[in-house]
């Protein structure tokens, strides 16, 4: 069997679906003017979810294998919840800021807007400030802006050096 | 670049840039932002083309440096996301013929820099050198990937006898 033969004919099978080309055509505002496109919501969960794992030294999610907090063996099929309860990944959009904050070992997401006043209901946990960038580049960072406490270990091996 | 070209663009070349993009990522969302993102760059592009085979290997450039960028971000490792039967059929991706399953998830468990090189050399039918130029590699870099790619590919397609 010849192996360009089959692979052409496997890979012929893969189309881009029509709501991307759509998504393509329309990269411009009325003006002419590159605006940006929209972005994959799925992957805003997903960066909330990379955040969520930024945060998660004290507590136990992990994207792969979890069955709390964030939930879902690939980022396609993570669930964020807020409080217990579910939130689609519709109630995000580009430019939203959030930050996760661990709760007694709850993943809890605020949106900026929602944010509680500074120092209400922080209690020195671990901070994430998520900036889905809204640029050229569509590139989104996770940055860690407060650091976490210590982990128990840590404090042993810090004890343990002095 | 006039609105009529773009468009003529984006019909002509979705399908080859959306299928080099799913050889750098794992999923069909990623695939898709990668695809967008090459199509807003050919829009704010302002150099000239000197003829279509041109802008192809430019899209096809640019396309592959959005690859590397996906595979490079620290999100991305964070995150699996298993391509399997089930989850190829959850994103519309489905073979009837067993022998096109198996030889797309034999292609899915190469290296990524493999994976490229292989669908610019099987798919597109670019030479060595042109692929070289395209990836900003030497030819004899392309020339291994090719070989090593066989290897592997002959070592998980070893039933059907390819001949490469």
């Amino acid at each position: 069997m010849n192996f360009k033969q089959q692979y052409r004919a496997t890979f012929s099978e893969i189309h881009a679906s029509e709501e991307l080309k759509k998504k393509c055509f329309n990269v411009k505002n009325k003006e002419g003017k590159a605006i940006q496109l929209t972005k994959n919501k799925k992957k805003v969960m997903a960066i909330l979810a990379a955040a969520a794992l930024a945060a998660s030294s004290a507590v136990a999610v992990n994207a792969a294998e979890a069955d709390s907090g964030v939930l879902g063996s690939a980022w396609k099929n993570l669930r964020v919840y807020i409080n217990g309860t579910e939130v689609s990944a519709s109630d995000y959009a580009d430019g939203d800021q959030f930050k996760i904050t661990s709760d007694n070992g709850d993943i809890v997401i605020y949106k900026a807007d929602d944010l509680p006043e500074q120092g209400d209901g922080e209690d020195g946990g671990v901070t994430v400030s998520v900036e889905i960038h809204d640029d050229e580049t569509h590139s989104a960072s996770v940055s860690i802006t407060e650091e976490a406490p210590p982990t128990a270990a840590q404090e042993d091996a810090s004890a343990a050096k002095s | 670049m006039s609105d009529e070209e773009f468009t003529e663009a984006v019909q002509r070349y979705s399908d080859m840039l959306f299928r080099i993009a799913l050889s750098c990522c794992k999923n069909r969302s990623d695939a898709e932002d990668i695809v967008q993102n090459v199509f807003l760059k050919l829009f704010r592009h302002e150099g000239f083309f000197n003829d279509e085979e041109h802008m192809k290997s430019w899209l096809i450039r640019v396309a592959v440096n959005e690859g590397r960028r996906y595979l490079s971000s620290p999100w991305h490792r964070r995150v699996t996301c298993p391509m399997d039967d089930e989850s190829l059929a959850k994103e519309g991706i489905l073979f009837e013929i067993p022998e096109q399953s198996e030889l797309f998830f034999a292609v899915r468990s190469l290296p990524p820099k493999y994976r490229i090189v292989v669908h610019l050399y099987y798919y597109e039918d670019y030479r060595v050198g042109e692929i070289a130029d395209m990836l900003g590699v030497r030819e004899t870099t392309v020339q291994t990937q090719l070989m090593r790619a066989r290897q592997k590919l002959k070592s998980k397609l070893s039933e059907a006898d390819y001949e490469f």
